[in-house]
């Protein structure tokens, strides 16, 4: 048994992993001497409790060096706190990353550090507030709930809810509002749902209405009719088109498609999976009708195939690929 | 130890548990959204008050508990977020290169512990270490993006090493 044994067990002295800490800053600056090297070692062989602080580093450092890069960018670059601030900036970076006339979809499990209820990656659940209003989280979304005394407030950080206000005591003389990055939608009475998407937000109403504003132009407001969707930016609402119940099928687990484009079809999919959904832009165009599994993406993939001529690509459980028929 | 002594110092883990498990399971499904994460969870805290040996002063009960299991909300998020980035990085690499679930483990721990670490330090001490370390920059580079001297770098790198080696075990242990 060698002395370093004897004091493994030990708490590490804090002076003395701050001067490990100190030469290994120095020698990572590349511009240490000979001579700084040289004491550098010296101090190292001084004692059993150096070697032991160097090695602690070195250790780390190795270990870091192993990690793919790529996910240790993804893992660390941004700090928790931050995180929470950039959700919208960096699921809109995700969709950049994507590859020329790829659709890209960011797992994107860890922006919802911080967010009063979230849900992973094909994930979807139902919560009920305390005012009674039932909301219903999209797979990968987070809300945070801002309750006081003069409105409900659900700021939706990531993803797609459906809202059904209630109508408890604690709803009284408040109104219920959500809040995206591009403004907000305030219920009248109602059940609809709000999306988050890259610049802007989706909104559909089912029962009753919504009045939208434009965080950046309030006086561009609409008032939403049951079974109508529009879209806005912080600066203008696009004009309103009609929806069906179908529209609402993710909540239950279902992707009703009808003429739906491949490429349309493939991103909603791949927003229930982990990993990467692509497709190849010859079939992007493609369409189809029918109902599609969200639980089971894999199965929805395979019905896919089963519906067009098209082949599913699995590269790795990760990463898959719709693409023409025999084209690989 | 009688009933007045009970009353005035601080509660037992078996009161602590009895009084307040359920309910601390309840605000952990509140945040979670699902029942066996929080009953974990709920688990977990009892076990780190259990291995700590602290215990609160009664009227403090449930927010102490609810300090603990925050702590571990927290780690849970760590978890999740550097699994799905490295899950993410993983889908480049071709099938043949996939690494062996120990290797996978052994990565995610190692990001999340080092992730914990680096959120104990101040802003510029963290960066100063992602961009040496995942950025390769220099610290001459490194001083000017964040607009401080060369050697307020090396300080800052210094801090960030100095907590790993406090936080991180002895290699082989």
């Amino acid at each position: 048994m060698t002395a370093m044994d004897a004091t493994a067990a030990a708490p590490l002295d804090p002076a003395i992993a701050q001067r490990a800490a100190e030469w290994m800053a120095r020698l990572w600056s590349g511009e240490a001497s000979a001579q700084e090297r040289a004491a550098c070692e010296a101090w190292r062989a001084a004692h059993p409790a150096h070697e032991r602080a160097w090695r602690r580093l070195q250790a780390m450092d190795d270990r870091l060096d192993s990690v793919p890069r790529q996910a240790a960018r993804g893992a660390l670059r941004v700090p928790v706190a931050a995180a929470r601030r950039r959700t919208v900036q960096a699921l809109g970076l995700a969709a950049l990353a994507g590859a020329a006339g790829y659709a890209v979809h960011d797992s994107g499990a860890w922006q919802m550090a911080g967010a009063g209820h979230a849900t992973r990656t094909g994930e979807v659940r139902e919560i009920v507030l305390p005012d009674g209003t039932r909301v219903v989280l999209d797979t990968a979304s987070a809300i945070d709930l801002r309750f006081d005394p003069d409105e409900r407030r659900i700021v939706l950080r990531a993803g797609r809810i459906l809202v059904t206000s209630g109508h408890g005591p604690l709803a009284a003389g408040r109104p219920l509002r959500v809040q995206t990055a591009q403004g907000t939608v305030q219920a009248v009475g109602t059940r609809f749902s709000v999306r988050q998407a890259e610049g802007r937000t989706d909104v559909a109403v089912f029962e009753g209405a919504v009045d939208i504003r434009p965080a950046q132009a309030p006086d561009a407001g609409l008032r939403l009719a049951p079974n109508r969707q529009a879209r806005f930016t912080a600066e203008q609402v696009q004009p309103a088109a009609e929806v069906d119940d179908s529209a609402a099928g993710w909540t239950r687990g279902l992707l009703v498609a009808e003429r739906m484009r491949v490429a349309d079809l493939v991103a909603a999919i791949g927003r229930y999976r982990a990993g990467l959904t692509r497709y190849d832009p010859a079939v992007a165009d493609l369409q189809v009708t029918g109902v599609f599994s969200l639980r089971d993406t894999d199965r929805a993939l395979l019905n896919l195939s089963l519906a067009l001529p098209v082949d599913v690509v699995y590269r790795t459980r990760y990463w898959v690929t719709v693409q023409a028929r025999g084209r690989h | 130890m009688t009933a007045s002594d009970s009353a005035s110092s601080s509660p037992t883990l078996e009161a602590l548990y009895g009084d307040h498990h359920g309910w601390l399971r309840g605000w952990l499904r509140r945040k979670l959204g699902n029942a066996f994460d929080a009953a974990d969870l709920a688990h977990d805290t009892y076990l780190r008050l259990l291995v700590s040996g602290s215990r609160p002063r009664p009227e403090q009960s449930r927010s102490f508990l609810t300090q603990i299991a925050s702590g571990l909300l927290v780690d849970l998020y760590r978890r999740r977020r550097v699994e799905a980035a490295y899950l993410e990085a993983l889908a480049h690499l071709p099938e043949a290169q996939a690494p062996s679930p120990e290797a996978r483990a052994l990565v995610i721990e190692t990001l999340c512990q080092i992730d914990a670490i680096l959120d104990s330090l101040p802003p510029k001490a963290r960066q100063a270490f992602l961009l040496c370390k995942l950025e390769g920059l220099g610290y001459r580079e490194i001083a000017a993006r964040l607009r401080v001297s060369v050697s307020s770098v090396e300080k800052y790198i210094a801090h960030a090493l100095r907590a790993c080696c406090l936080a991180l075990a002895d290699p082989g242990a």
